[in-house]
């Protein structure tokens, strides 16, 4: 093994460590959010989350119009915050309305 | 030289985009159920991606693999440019992201060009690879 290689590569594994997302303090209230795609005209936003897994309670603490665990949901850009760790939210942001797999939106407020 | 180059290009990609994944999996969970594909693959894939990107990293970095990491990369590299490819084709119900890593901000067009460029340059690599593991009749000691 060449030791310039193994340098290259331990350089990969320190960017990728550096561009890790970041454990949100407090993260009762912070929730982060994987960022997917904006709209064309960029007032809304699409991103997904397994929020059940999160510990939230689907139709109390969110909703969307898919039956399924793994929902994607749409959210204002304007709302969204962006850091190191990527896209977030704050909890008291979470969107309750959601697009369905082919992509219609649906306003479930 | 361009081989050397390009060694080393593709061990800093794989390595990179490896760890990215390992470093930040319930991300990456996300971005994979966001693909068009069934999600009944994204399971396997969550780890499968990472795991195939890690061992082509490895196999690059010993000179004894270093010829089949070439063939990883060039596979994984042509699997995701025909993949971006189907995308910009409209060839699924919806457009995902193209986010990830620090590749997060080009579009999929960027990314395109970006991975033609770098399979290109893998090709060459793995051509002339091969061609030195050819032993010339003009070196061969009688």
């Amino acid at each position: 093994m060449k030791k310039n290689l193994l340098l290259i590569a331990l350089l990969g594994i320190g960017a990728a460590w550096m561009n890790r997302p970041l454990q949100a303090s407090g993260s009762d209230n912070i929730h982060t959010y994987n960022f997917v795609s904006k709209s064309t005209d960029g007032t809304k936003m699409y991103y997904s989350k397994d929020l059940t897994a999160a510990g939230y309670i689907k139709g109390l603490d969110y909703d969307c119009s898919s039956a399924t665990a793994i929902c994607t949901f749409m959210g204002n850009p304007a709302l969204a915050h962006f850091d190191f760790s990527g896209f977030w939210f704050y909890t008291s942001q979470v969107p309750v309305s959601g697009i369905d797999d082919s992509g219609y939106f649906l306003d479930l407020r | 030289m361009l081989r050397k180059l390009t060694t080393g290009l593709l061990v800093l990609l794989f390595s990179y985009t490896s760890f990215g994944k390992i470093f930040a999996l319930e991300a990456f969970k996300g971005t994979l159920y966001n693909q068009p594909f069934p999600h009944v693959l994204t399971t396997p894939l969550i780890y499968l991606i990472p795991a195939a990107e890690l061992l082509t990293a490895i196999a690059l970095l010993l000179e004894k693999t270093r010829k089949s990491g070439l063939y990883s990369a060039l596979i994984l590299l042509i699997i995701f440019t025909l993949y971006i490819t189907a995308i910009l084709l409209h060839l699924f119900h919806k457009t995902p992201c193209s986010c990830g890593g620090i590749f997060r901000d080009l579009s999929w067009r960027q990314h395109l060009w970006l991975n033609l460029l770098l399979t290109g340059l893998t090709f060459i690599a793995l051509f002339s690879h091969t061609k030195k593991s050819i032993p010339s009749p003009l070196n061969l000691h009688l």
